[in-house]
């Protein structure tokens, strides 16, 4: 026993109409109609909303079975079951148009309980596969149109296939269809640097899956912006690249921090690097976090035993590199400013002589603090009556010619 | 001479087959994010054990003006899982 259904019943045969009515009663289904021409049958769909239709493919009027199938199944998406006393045998073209309408079903005449039940238990099945699917579709759908995350697919020439509306507000365009339509080619229209999309092609055909793919793309006003994307490859049966689909988060934020951190960074190299004295921050155990160009020209010359590392130490941002601070002895033989600052803190100055040369200078150590107040390292200010004034763009010089000069 | 925990995944055993984190040197466990990891405080990333890297200074100085330390070892993905 299936699960009762609204069946409505085209028929324009009165008997024929009265024979599926009954069998359909007998079964505890509730009948809609009977409907003796196309169009009739199609108000009724369109009214009623029925489970399934019975429809006979001759009906009277000027719609026959197959054209109001077609009707029903576009506009109301009902399943249709086909019935009539033609076969194949007797009717050839009829049965072509039968195949093509969208039917669920067909059944001959005389129908049986048998073949009814059969057909009904099939429509059942349909529908609740056709209300699973439709759900599942709403439910992604949802999560698709609702991402903040721009989402989209995009063939392998360039062209996007589809979008969500953040992809398309992330780029200016007013909805997915916009750009969808608006863009003929993402080389020309999308990526700054004509050549980044091969690239991330490329890339796809070799690893299939590519992440954290940063690039500059347009807007649809021109303004330029940074994208990070992570795309995925779509291969066909033969392994053919169909598509892909991308990820897409806009880091332009992120860059632009980036790019003013190293402008600010700049700055203070800069800065420091154009005073005339060696200026070089410590940590508590002497060794090397920070030191201007001058420090660095003359602590990697000629005969200094961790030149290589001196240098390599300057001209990194994120510096692993371990180096301890040059020996200097005080003038007087006594401790160093940096050895009395070490043992008792705050402001220590006095000259000594740096250690292997005997260059003679005044040495001042002030503390260096955490946020929180705490002493954590030193400055230490060399000052020499030798070496001029550097000026900004000097700076990087004189640390790319140290650095080059490894192992002096 | 500071050093640091080299923190690598491991799954646990309990009921909630959990993934959780043990440093490759002194066996210490931590149930934290991979990124919580690359993110340590010093407190935190302290390893006594002797074989343990050494915290580079400049890391440790910028921990020190509150950066952190990165204790996420290099095989994480693969160290504690059999062949």
């Amino acid at each position: 026993m299936t699960q009762p259904l609204r069946v409505l019943v085209a028929e324009d045969d009165a008997v024929g109409a009265a024979l599926l009515c009954g069998l359909l009663v007998r079964e505890g289904h509730v009948v809609i109609g009977p409907a003796a021409m196309g169009e009739e049958a199609v108000r009724l769909a369109r009214d009623e909303r029925p489970d399934a239709v019975l429809m006979d493919i001759w009906l009277a009027g000027d719609m026959n079975g197959v054209e109001a199938t077609r009707a029903i199944t576009a506009d109301f998406d009902i399943p249709v079951i086909l019935v009539t006393g033609a076969t194949e045998a007797t009717d050839h073209e009829l049965m072509e148009q039968v195949a093509g309408s969208g039917a669920l079903g067909f059944m001959s005449k005389p129908v049986t309980g048998d073949a009814l039940r059969m057909n009904l238990r099939i429509v059942s099945h349909h529908t609740r596969l056709h209300a699973r699917l439709r759900d599942s579709e709403q439910r992604y759908r949802s999560i698709f149109d609702n991402a903040v995350v721009g989402i989209y697919m995009a063939d392998p020439e360039g062209r996007y296939l589809v979008s969500n509306r953040a992809f398309a507000e992330m780029l200016g365009w007013s909805g997915p269809g916009d750009l969808v339509s608006g863009v003929r080619s993402m080389d020309a229209q999308i990526y700054e640097a004509p050549s980044r999309r091969q690239e991330l092609l490329a890339r796809l055909r070799a690893e299939g899956t590519v992440t954290g793919f940063v690039s500059q793309v347009y807007g649809r006003d021109g303004d330029l912006l940074w994208v990070s994307e992570h795309c995925t490859a779509v291969y066909d049966w033969a392994g053919e690249l169909r598509h892909y689909e991308g990820i897409v988060i806009d880091v332009t934020a992120r860059i632009e921090a980036e790019q003013r951190w190293r402008t600010t960074l700049g700055i203070l190299r800069s800065t420091i690097d154009a005073m005339p004295d060696h200026v070089v921050l410590l940590d508590l155990e002497r060794n090397v976090i920070m030191a201007n160009a001058s420090w660095v020209r003359q602590m990697c010359g000629p005969g200094h035993p961790e030149a290589a590392a001196l240098a390599d130490m300057a001209g990194q941002e994120d510096g692993t590199v371990m180096v301890r601070c040059p020996d200097c002895v005080s003038e007087d033989g006594g401790p160093t400013p940096l050895d009395r600052f070490l043992r008792e803190g705050g402001l220590q100055s006095g000259p000594v002589r740096l250690l292997p040369g005997g260059e003679p200078c005044v040495c001042s150590v002030s503390p260096y603090r955490a946020p929180d107040g705490t002493v954590i390292g030193a400055v230490l200010v060399l000052r020499s009556d030798g070496d001029g004034c550097l000026t900004a763009s000097e700076g990087p010089a004189v640390r790319a010619d140290m650095a080059g000069r490894r192992g002096v | 001479m500071m050093r640091k925990h080299q923190f690598a995944k491991i799954d646990c055993n309990c009921t909630r087959r959990a993934t959780h984190l043990k440093c490759v040197f002194c066996g210490v466990m931590e149930y934290r994010s991979l990124d919580e990891a690359r993110r340590m405080s010093l407190g935190q990333a302290e390893c006594q054990h002797a074989d343990a890297p050494q915290v580079p200074p400049q890391e440790k100085f910028r921990a020190m003006m509150g950066g952190t330390l990165d204790c996420l070892a290099p095989d994480y993905d693969t160290h504690f899982k059999p062949d």
